[in-house]
């Protein structure tokens, strides 16, 4: 069976059979990998540490013919500032099942990765987890293809001067006039600028971004929206985020 | 395909659901039940139907119980100033058959796991908070297991306790290398969190 190395980061893992999980990682070098660990949950087990979310690790795996195996793993990263927090592990764990629900096994994104890491990092750094997520979420759908239309009507393609308008079916933000036509959800402006400026800047340096709690809340809600639109995602970590939220 | 009778088949698949077992094992079981008299397989029957009437969760520390309060509460010996606090009635029983600890529990009903859609809600953290103002409990020993989600219910736990109850003494069972582990074999994240456990002698 042929072997192989790559560098992860762990974002779920489930129960298999007996003292078994079955875990995804995102790699650099293959995207989302799926594989069997086995002998968790026993003392001393050389594998425990790397099937814990958000552990960034060297992993040696053997390919299988559904599944693969993880037969040895090397830890690089930890974050054990990510549970000392609860607000922070909502939006660790969102990130993680985020990228396992958008990306398929086998496609391969250096650049998801590095962003991914990225905000892991800057998660455990203490930045704003509604930031970070939202800055994440926008590079993933970027990547993927399908991030909103921010900068111009979605659907006349004017310039947006006026009012703006979020609407999810037209791909991203529409102007007062085309709105006229259907529904959509009024953006402030304050909310659209963060928008963009999420766009720009790395995860490791949202805090220099001057931002208002509300506007971050509703560029991440817009975000939300677009994700359950255009890739069919619920996330079963919004409801423990909602928990969180007085 | 040869199919079994159906009530063997209905066996065989019951038998499957539990964790641990496969379809090869599942069948042995259910020819073995069937190669015996028929009081045995009644008797398996009737005990397994008597587990949801016979057992409660224990009004006090959410344990497995026959009555109202479990042998841990129901024991005037046990100190019950001192509540250590486990995600399950299993973790719990792990604990008791050590035979170090004398003061009483509470059973989480699991950890916070968003990905599991486990947020505090879920959990019986209402009935903890509410316990150690009634016992005026003196220490809590924070016993979820040694995993993010172990260590975030704990953090959590730690923080609403200092809030509501400050004056309590707050600890977290101690976490790093097992017994007899070899140094060599053990990974960096143990090895991590052994030193910052470390305890003085
Ligand atoms: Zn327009
Ligand atoms: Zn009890």
């Amino acid at each position: 069976m042929p072997t192989y190395t790559a560098t992860g980061l762990t974002l779920l893992a489930r129960k298999f059979k007996g003292s078994q999980r079955v875990v995804t990682f995102y790699t650099r070098e293959r995207g989302k990998v799926e594989a069997v660990a086995s002998g968790i949950g026993k003392p001393g087990s050389s594998l425990a540490g790397v099937v814990e979310p958000f552990a960034l690790s060297r992993l040696f795996l053997v390919q299988g013919r559904d599944l693969d195996r993880l037969t040895q793993a090397q830890a690089l990263e930890a974050f054990p500032q990510i549970p000392a927090s609860l607000e922070t592990y909502g939006y660790a764990s969102w990130i993680a099942e985020l990228t396992s629900g958008a990306t398929e096994p086998g496609q391969a994104s250096p650049d998801l990765f590095d962003f991914l890491l990225a905000s892991v990092r800057a998660l455990a750094a203490g930045e704003e987890g509604p930031l970070v997520a939202a800055a994440y979420a926008l590079a993933l759908l970027e990547l993927l293809g399908v991030a909103p239309v921010l900068e111009e009507c979605a659907v006349c393609r004017e310039a947006l001067a006026g009012p703006a308008f979020y609407q999810a079916a037209a791909g991203g933000l529409i102007c007062a006039e085309c709105r006229a036509t259907g529904g959509g959800i009024a953006v402030g402006g304050g909310a659209r600028g963060l928008l963009h400026g999420l766009r720009r800047v790395p995860p490791e340096r949202l805090r220099g971004l001057k931002v208002r709690p509300e506007e971050a809340r509703e560029a991440l809600e817009l975000v939300r929206r677009h994700l359950g639109y255009h890739l069919g995602l619920t996330l079963r970590s919004e409801e423990f985020l909602r928990q969180l939220s007085p | 395909m040869l199919r079994y009778p159906a009530p063997l088949e209905r066996v065989i698949e019951e038998f499957e659901r539990l964790p641990g077992i496969g379809p090869k094992s599942a069948q042995r079981l259910a020819f073995f039940l069937l190669s015996r008299p028929r009081d045995q397989a009644q008797a398996l029957g009737e005990t397994v139907l008597l587990l949801h009437e016979g057992i409660q969760p224990c009004a006090e520390c959410g344990n497995y119980a026959a009555a109202r309060l479990c042998p841990v509460c129901a024991d005037d010996t046990r100190d019950k100033l001192v509540l250590c606090v486990v995600e399950t009635a299993t973790d719990l029983m792990a604990l008791e058959r050590a035979g170090e600890y004398r003061g009483l529990y509470h059973v989480l009903g699991g950890a916070l796991s968003p990905l599991a859609g486990v947020g505090p809600a879920e959990l019986r953290i209402g009935e903890l908070l509410e316990r150690v103002q009634r016992y005026g409990t003196e220490e809590v020993i924070l016993a979820t297991s040694p995993t993010v989600e172990g260590d975030a219910t704990a953090e959590f736990l730690r923080q609403r306790l200092s809030a509501t109850a400050p004056q309590v003494k707050i600890s977290r069972i101690a976490l790093g290398l097992p017994v007899g582990a070899d140094m060599d074999y053990a990974d960096q994240v143990t090895l991590a969190r052994a030193l910052r456990g470390r305890t003085p002698m």
